[in-house]
């Protein structure tokens, strides 16, 4: 039965075999998985964020429990484009899944130029990382139409691969970056980076991780997060990948139904590697319950109460 | 090997001293092998899919726990664990009952060295003497040279430790038991053969005296690391430590569960760590 459902996707320009990956930080080289059977069910890796220059990430305690959720404050750690070239990447690729690779940096030109050391070849995307919480200036541009435009108008210019922009939910009005995005030609939208929260070590009457605030994701995120990928879904014609607090099918259901057109699992990926792959699995299994055999009926046929019609739907009327 | 996620079967869970909890595990057959000072991270909640509408449990990560022993038992391995119920997945782990599934990953990390011709200098403050009962128990069978130095906050918090209580001097800081003090005061006292090699797990501030008192003699040192373990498999980069030595900024703050828990002390950069303990 499951093998007659067919959860292939396009976003974009790019096409994936399901809508589920990794989100990104949260799926290492490759190199830590005990299975990698499940590895090849995602539809696609995301790269943990490299930057032009290593980085040597924040201090400890980075990590934080809260209810449903988890404070992080890694500050993009990590090798550097050239290492993650040299290194990281290859061995990403053989894995399987097609590779985004998840790019940062702290001025447009440095995203640019970390675009332009990835082989074409090697990246079937990349994911644009404007809004890392945790590094200085790291919500700048996801903060600003304008400052967001000049990332991806930099990255544009570089490279043809598709491009997603990763976006902030710390923003008054989340649409109007998504769409200086789009604008400058990016393919869609990733939807969306950490909240930011803070807790407070009350013993020591200082906050627990030394940089105060950090990005929360987790279960306790999923439906901040689900009414962001709506929004953008609603009100712009483009690709949402949704992200946030994603555990189960069912959850990668309702993003999938607000018209998201693939989803992200991370704060999951902690508890059970590659946890992407029992997604996959569980939207094959719903389908098939439902009775139908293309994910991509699904996406977007939310109706809404009111109006009875589906975002897909009000677009098409430009409502 | 890598560490695998495993449904593991709850054999004995009982308390075995003022603080400390002991548990048996019934792994797979084919789960394994795994060394001291390597952990396993447990979470006690259902599978997401049993959870009411993907809404999380109490606690959202797993927990990393020393392995304090390897056994068999009806042809399996058995994972033998030792705790305190100081949080939310270790507080409901004294309650469980023989029979109940465990859901756990492992093993994780790195071991301690083998070191089969030294002296051993085995320390351990409260909980951290899981890992070197491990030893311990290897280190007996093998007839391998050691010494056992154990600290706790109070004595009644001290684990029997049957066969091996020769070969282990105490300290408790209410003087009921053993020396009144801590490890680094019986480190100070006792005679402690050539060239020893010393192996440590416990709080922070105890690996760190530990470390400055083997930097000061010139002995080999290994420590235990912990910090919050986000993965437990060296993706996340949530259990950072401060580190020397590395060749780039990359290497500032090595990863506890995966450059460790295990790693030399002098790995570490200790006036870092302390720096952040801050206020």
């Amino acid at each position: 039965m499951a093998h007659s459902i067919d959860l292939s996707v396009q976003l974009g320009p790019l096409t994936l075999r399901n809508p589920v990956m990794t989100a990104s930080g949260t799926f290492g080289s490759g190199a830590e998985y005990p299975d990698l059977t499940e590895v090849r069910e995602l539809g696609a890796v995301v790269t943990k964020t490299v930057t032009l220059a290593p980085r040597a990430g924040n201090p400890p305690p980075r990590l934080q429990e809260t209810p449903a959720g988890l404070l992080n404050s890694i500050g993009l750690q990590n090798v550097g484009v050239e290492a993650f070239v040299d290194e990281v990447l290859p061995r990403l690729v053989g894995l399987g899944p097609p590779i985004i690779v998840s790019i940062g940096g702290s001025r447009p030109g440095d995203f640019a130029r970390c675009a332009e050391r990835i082989p074409d070849e090697q990246a079937a995307a990349f994911e644009i990382n404007i809004s890392c919480p945790n590094v200085e200036s790291g919500l700048e541009f996801s903060r600003s139409p304008g400052e967001a435009a000049k990332v991806i108008r930099a990255v544009r210019a570089q490279t043809g691969r598709p491009l997603f922009a990763k976006l902030s939910p710390n923003v008054t009005d989340i649409v109007s970056v998504g769409r200086a995005c789009l604008e400058e030609g990016a393919d869609g939208l990733t939807a969306v980076n950490t909240f930011l929260g803070m807790a407070v070590d009350v013993d020591r009457g200082a906050p627990v991780l030394p940089r105060v605030v950090g990005g929360l994701s987790g279960p306790a995120i999923r439906p901040l997060a689900l009414c962001r990928a709506w929004e953008l879904a609603r009100r712009l014609a483009c690709p949402v990948i949704g992200v946030g607090g994603i555990t189960t099918a069912r959850d990668a259901m309702e993003f999938l139904m607000v018209g998201a057109s693939a989803v992200q699992i991370g704060t999951a990926n902690l508890r059970h590697p590659a946890r992407g792959a029992h997604v996959v699995r569980g939207l094959e299994e719903m389908l098939a319950r439902k009775g139908a055999t293309r994910v991509r009926e699904l996406i977007g046929c939310l109706r809404l109460p009111r109006t009875g019609r589906s975002p897909k739907e009000e677009r098409a009327d430009g409502g | 090997m890598s560490p695998q996620v495993a449904t593991a079967e709850l054999l004995a869970n009982r308390r075995l001293s003022h603080t400390l909890f002991g548990m048996r595990l019934g792994m797979p057959e084919e789960w394994g092998p795994a060394e001291p000072g390597q952990f396993v991270s447990l979470t006690l909640e259902p599978p997401w899919e049993e959870q009411r509408s993907g809404e999380a449990g109490d606690a959202l990560l797993r927990r990393p726990f020393s392995i304090a022993g390897i056994g068999r038992q009806g042809g399996r391995p058995v994972v033998e664990l030792l705790y305190a119920p100081v949080g939310k997945i270790s507080g409901r782990m004294t309650r469980l009952e023989a029979g109940a599934s465990v859901d756990l990953l492992g093993p994780c990390g790195t071991a301690f060295p083998h070191r089969t011709d030294a002296h051993a200098v085995l320390i351990a403050g409260g909980r951290g003497i899981a890992p070197m009962v491990y030893i311990a128990k290897e280190r007996e069978v093998h007839r391998r040279p050691f010494s056992l130095l154990y600290g706790a906050r109070e004595a009644r918090e001290h684990l029997p430790l049957g066969s091996l209580a020769k070969r282990a001097t105490l300290a408790a800081e209410d003087g009921r038991g053993g020396v009144r003090g801590t490890v680094i005061d019986l480190l100070n006292h006792q005679t402690l053969p050539e060239s020893p090699v010393l192996m440590a797990c416990g709080p922070h501030g105890m690996l760190d005296a530990v470390a400055s008192w083997a930097k000061a003699r010139g002995a080999e040192c290994w420590v235990s690391v912990e910090e919050v373990f986000g993965c437990g498999i060296g993706i996340c980069g949530g259990c950072a430590v401060p580190a020397r030595g590395g060749a780039g900024v990359y290497e500032r703050f090595l990863w506890a569960c995966r450059d460790g828990p295990v790693v030399a002390a002098d790995r570490i950069d200790w006036d870092a760590w302390r720096a952040l303990d801050g206020p």
